[in-house]
């Protein structure tokens, strides 16, 4: 309806605005540039090595990086191509940062919305329970979880998803909060429009941006869980592996053979680098008190 | 603020029911029992021990049992060490966790909020991105890399520091540093991000108008509500890192609570995992309450008395 | 305002100053320094109860702490302990036991036979709830009381005199001396125990040649020499620290840091390095332990021995052993391994001949099974989590992978749920496992096969092999004993209801300064037989 339009902030301009911002961050475009070709590396970079990722070399085990061998990025202690790990493990441990982040943000971003939007005791009671989550040691829960039904990969999504989605909550309800009174939602619900409608159309579209923000954060410190699960002896089941179960054989062999920690450490750190100045320059994208904005 | 206090106070006791019974039923819900050895017990011992610590009564029983002896401050025999009671480990093992993780603290504030507080002022300049970088390490690096690494650099090779236990202010050093690594790269980015808020609203640009010098505008006027999400942050951040970091006392030989949440879990030591659990819920939410409450001292729009 | 701000500053740094005074207060001094032993102990004991205590770290501090009827010597072997003498009677049934007068418990009060018949039927109380309650079998009376259909008060012990224990057998035990070395069988004092002394130290009166002086959890365990001790003269250290150092990366940092005399362990990965950089200081020496798989035999296909056989012959044991493992480990095709005294194991069939023959004959023995191209074989490991078990694992599927076509699915469980499902029977194939000897004797090992051990979780069982077993339990001969034995475990290989693949070796790293450090197959090092030299000039 037109009166609706009127009232409104089109969306279309604040997400463009967003953009340019972000493209002006040298640091940030660069952050997802390189993530990008990560991306495209781990699912394509298998297919460049005749090995797989669990085939035993018995002639070269724990050997260094040779060109000539065939194995670029050497080999682990039990002669399997590193530089196939590599690649196959940073397919797991994106994965689980993305599909643990995605879990996380459909829980927490639906609870802090409702929460928020109502209000009064529903949203007294939600908080309450989110504030109860809060007191378990966390990873005692998942060390608990992965102990009962076993080390299956889409039990850790679910559980590391599980798990983070308080904090994606709390930020939700908050913003949520604010949201409710401004002007556009008077307006909105003194012409009748549903709570449903009203949440799915004003609030949510305008919770994107710190919702985008808290995500790309959360990514990073779900692959980090995972590393210290693998740490702990819980994470992906052998012969699959992670950037996280990697890093933690490497650790090992720090001294003895040092390519097998430094290799996939510079990956992980790498990414966890970009993933994190790409949040934050979403979020000073996103920021309508930048100085540096065009009024 | 009395009555806010007390209120929380009384709160507590319903989360932390729910606490002790959500952990009790989840791990009576694992496989395997605390006395499982390869070597079998013959089956005469195995149920006299079953007797002893009640593990052969109803599981309602035993919950209820365990419920009256924490009425009693009693949290039970530790299945596993069998020469101590839990309320002798934890009271043996949170002053470790408790120094290291207030050093930790400590230094992860002034650390972070240095780091932050340069980031913001040179915003998108090189001291920016070389602070926020440094900090990054922190979240980037796992610490089960980064101790052995700093074991291998610092105790080993150049032998300046032990690599282990908890002998004489030395042998602080490389476990505090691991710890607070992770906070400082977190308080650093809240810092920033926070301070570039507070540095172009209103009345900041009303302190410069006025003629201060930038100092005064940034310690007396800038920093204090800069702080405020900073120490929202400080409560839970800080309950985690008393309450001990697993890999930082597995790798240093600490002392600390950290290891038995997770080796409580693997050894199915029912009593001594909920005595950690319900110690930690205690541990946060009274940090929740002393950091809501010194919020409510230094931001004066909060007001507490809902 | 700037009045409460400045009390505020000066409450927040007296507060800080009070902090850093608490933290780093200095310490008293010493006086001259005691010799100190520093040595790792890989984990927490569970407890210093002799009768309670289960695991290695546990056994190591009680040998410090108790002595019993017989010791071990510093190589392992079976020497007089507290009983100077003892003398068997003719049916031996009846064996007696004269103690030394000048025995003395740590606290100064005499030794007396008592001591000792009181904690065997304390022992072989099911209330105690002892794992090692049946160490004593032999004696009368002890397999009822365990069972709980009699009273321990009426075991066959019996104490003439202050100086003379009695025991009384319900069938001969030539191996009875090796089994009282074990620290369960250690003497208590009645009265401290039923005290329920306040301080934690003073529970734990011994008889050993340390006694304990401090147990700090997760950190240390401090026993300092009792000078009560017979053999105190002959006891060069003055304390024993004890670290539980469980992640072995570590230990082995601290001890190259310095902080540890020995170590308990050596990681895995790091034993190529340690042979190349630091050979001296590395201890590797055969240990009475056999690592294997077990397989469930209850359910196809590994209810055919065919299939199991084939399974054995494709492992290239030497391979692994000397890729994947590196140590110095033997590889095993037998369940005894060859350490063990006076025994000639039998001819182990799946080591005999070169590996492409073993090979052939397993390629053979699967296509005569009925498994091959058209219906291929799968297969599940479960072992429990460990950068070795993994290793092993990884290392075994990829060899029947790629060698007979069975598909593998790796599992990994934790230690208890694995140990739970294994016990129950089901849905296991092959698993990981492994047994450590409780006394030098190939008994101890072949135990585990008999059809109604509850550690047999292969569900095969052979009527000969418990007759073998049997009879052997009842053969006054040595040698005819041994025969027995080996005839059995020559029975268990043909059937193949487990898969060995090596026997471990004990690895450690002793500084060069340790001495009385002497290898053994049981890989006991009291601390009483240990000596440090330091001093540069003197030689030792």
């Amino acid at each position: 309806m037109a009166t609706e339009t009127l009232l409104v902030r089109p969306p279309g301009g604040l997400w463009v605005d967003a953009l340019r911002r972000l493209a002006q961050n040298r640091v940030a475009v660069a952050a997802g540039t390189v993530l990008a070709v990560l991306a495209i590396a781990v699912v394509v970079g298998p297919s460049l090595s005749p090995w797989r990722y669990d085939q035993t070399d018995w002639n070269l085990m724990a050997a260094p990086p040779d060109f000539g061998s065939g194995h670029w990025f050497g080999t682990d202690a039990l002669g399997r191509d590193l530089f196939v790990r590599v690649m196959h493990g940073g397919r797991v441990s994106l994965a689980v940062g993305i599909v643990a982040t995605l879990v996380s943000l459909l829980i927490g971003v639906t609870w802090g919305a409702v929460a928020g939007y109502v209000g009064g005791r529903v949203d007294r009671v939600m908080m309450r329970i989110v504030d109860i989550l809060y007191a378990l040691p966390f990873m005692f829960l998942v060390i608990l979880l992965m102990v009962l039904f076993g080390r299956s990969i889409l039990l850790m999504f679910l559980a590391i998803g599980a798990i983070n989605w308080l904090d994606m909550a709390r930020i939700v309800r908050g913003q949520t909060l604010s949201l409710r009174e401004r002007e556009f939602v008077e307006a909105a619900r003194a012409m009748g429009m549903p709570s449903g409608a009203i949440i799915r159309r004003h609030i949510v579209p305008n919770l994107l941006g710190v919702v985008a923000v808290t995500a790309t954060l959360t990514v990073p410190q779900v692959i980090l869980v995972e590393s210290f699960l693998s740490f702990l002896g819980l994470g992906v089941q052998e012969p699959m592996t992670s950037w996280g179960a990697l890093v933690n054989d490497g650790a090992h062999e720090l001294e003895g053979a040092p390519w097998m920690l430094l290799i996939p450490g510079a990956f992980l750190a790498v990414t966890l680098f970009c993933l994190n100045f790409l949040g934050d320059g979403l979020r000073d994208a996103l920021d309508p008190r930048d100085p540096g904005r065009a009024r | 603020m009395l009555r806010f206090a007390a209120w929380r106070v009384l709160g507590a006791v319903p989360t932390l029911f729910v606490l002790v019974a959500l952990s009790f039923f989840l791990m009576r819900a694992a496989p395997g029992g605390p006395f499982d050895t390869e070597k079998l017990l013959p089956p005469e011992i195995e149920a006299s021990l079953e007797r002893a610590y009640h593990l052969d009564e109803p599981l309602w029983r035993q919950f209820g049992r365990y419920v009256a002896g924490l009425a009693r401050g009693d949290f039970g025999p530790s299945f596993q060490y069998r020469d101590y009671r839990v309320s002798e480990l934890i009271a043996a093992g949170f002053p470790v966790s408790l120094k290291l993780g207030a050093l930790a603290m400590l230094l992860a504030v002034a650390a972070g909020v240095a780091t932050g507080a340069v980031a913001a002022l040179h915003r998108n300049r090189a001291p920016d991105h070389a602070a926020m970088t440094a900090a990054m390490t922190g979240i980037s690096v796992p610490s089960f890399v980064m101790a052995p690494f700093l074991v291998l650099v610092f105790a080993i090779h150049l032998d300046w520091l032990p690599a282990g236990g908890l002998s004489g202010a030395a042998s602080y050093v490389l476990p505090v540093v691991t710890l607070a690594l992770p906070q400082i790269a977190w308080i650093a980015r809240l810092t920033r991000a926070s301070l570039i808020d507070v540095l172009s609203s209103d009345f900041i640009r009303t302190a410069r108008a006025k003629g201060l010098p930038e100092r005064t505008v940034l310690l007396r006027h800038a920093l204090k509500p800069a702080l405020l999400p900073v120490m929202s942050y400080l409560g839970p951040a800080t309950a985690a890192l008393i309450t001990g970091s697993v890999v930082i006392e597995q790798i240093f030989g600490v002392p600390g609570l950290g290891r038995y949440f997770v080796q409580g879990a693997l050894n199915r030591d029912y009593t001594l995992v909920m005595g950690v659990v319900i110690f930690y819920g205690v541990i946060i939410l009274a940090l929740n309450l002393v950091v809501d409450l010194a919020y409510g001292l230094l931001d004066p729009r909060v007001r507490h008395g809902d | 305002m700037r009045a409460s701000r400045a009390v505020w500053l000066v409450l927040v740094a007296a507060a800080l100053v009070a902090g850093g005074w608490w933290l780093w207060r200095p310490e008293a001094p010493d006086g001259p320094p005691p010799v100190e032993f520093v040595r790792g102990n890989n984990a927490e004991p569970e407890s210093l109860d002799p009768h309670r205590a289960r695991s290695e770290p546990a056994l190591n501090v009680l040998r410090d702490l108790y002595e019993g009827l017989t010791t071990l010597g510093p190589d392992g072997a079976v020497v007089p302990g507290v009983a100077r003498t003892w003398s068997t009677s003719e049916d031996g049934l009846t064996w007696r036991f004269e103690l030394d007068p000048q025995a003395r418990w740590s606290d100064g009060r005499t030794l007396a036979a008592e001591d000792f018949a009181w904690a065997f039927r304390r022992l072989s109380d099911p209330q105690t709830g002892s794992p090692w309650a049946l160490l004593l079998s032999p004696v009368a009376g002890v397999e009822a009381a365990v069972a709980g259909r009699a009273g321990p008060a009426a075991i066959g012990v019996a104490a003439e005199g202050p100086q003379r224990l009695v025991l009384t057998l319900a069938r001969p035990a030539p191996w009875l001396p090796a089994a009282l070395a074990h620290p369960a069988a250690s003497p208590l004092r009645r009265d401290v125990l039923e005290r329920q002394a306040a301080a934690r130290e003073a529970r734990h009166v011994g008889n050993g040649a340390f006694r304990l002086t401090q147990w700090a959890v997760g950190s240390h365990l401090l026993l300092e020499r009792n000078p009560h001790y017979a053999r105190n003269a002959a006891n060069a250290l003055d304390q024993v620290r004890y670290l539980p150092i469980a992640d072995h990366a570590a230990e082995l940092s601290r001890y190259r840091a310095g902080e540890l005399d020995m170590t308990y362990t050596v990681p895995v990965s790091r034993v190529a390095w340690l042979k190349e950089h630091m050979p001296e200081e590395l201890r590797i020496s055969p240990y009475l332990a056999v690592y294997f798989y077990g397989f469930n035999t209850r359910r196809p296909p590994l209810d055919d021995s065919r299939v199991r056989r084939a399974l054995s012959l494709a492992v290239d044991r030497e391979l692994i052993a000397a890729r994947v493992l590196g140590g110095g480990e033997r590889p095993a095709c037998s369940l005894v391994p060859p350490e063990v005294s006076g025994y000639a194991p039998p001819r182990a069939p799946d080591c005999r001949s070169d590996y492409d023959e073993r090979l052939a004959q397993a390629r053979r023995l699967l296509a005569e099974a009925g498994y091959g191209p058209e219906r291929p074989l799968t297969l599940e490991i479960r072992y429990n989590t460990g950068e070795l078990h993994e290793r092993i694992a990884v290392a075994v599927g990829a060899l029947w992978e790629d060698q007979l076509g069975v598909t593998t699915k790796l599992v990994q469980e934790e230690f208890r749920v694995l140990l739970d499902r294994v016990r129950g029977g089901r849905a296991t194939q092959v698993w990981r496992a492994s047994w450590i000897a409780d006394y030098d004797d190939p008994l101890s090992f072949l135990a585990i096969l008999a059809g109604n051990s509850p550690v047999n979780a292969t569900g095969w069982s052979d009527p000969e092999y418990d007759r073998l077993l049997v009879d052997a339990a009842h053969a006054r001969e040595p040698d005819g004993r041994m025969a027995l034995l080996a005839a059995a475990e020559a029975r268990a290989l043909a059937a193949a209801p487990v898969m060995p693949l090596y026997f471990y070796v004990s690895k450690k790293l002793v500084k060069p300064w340790v001495r009385g450090v002497t290898d053994n197959p049981l890989n006991v090092h009291p601390s009483r037989y240990i000596s440090l030299c330091r001093a540069a000039d003197a030689p030792c």
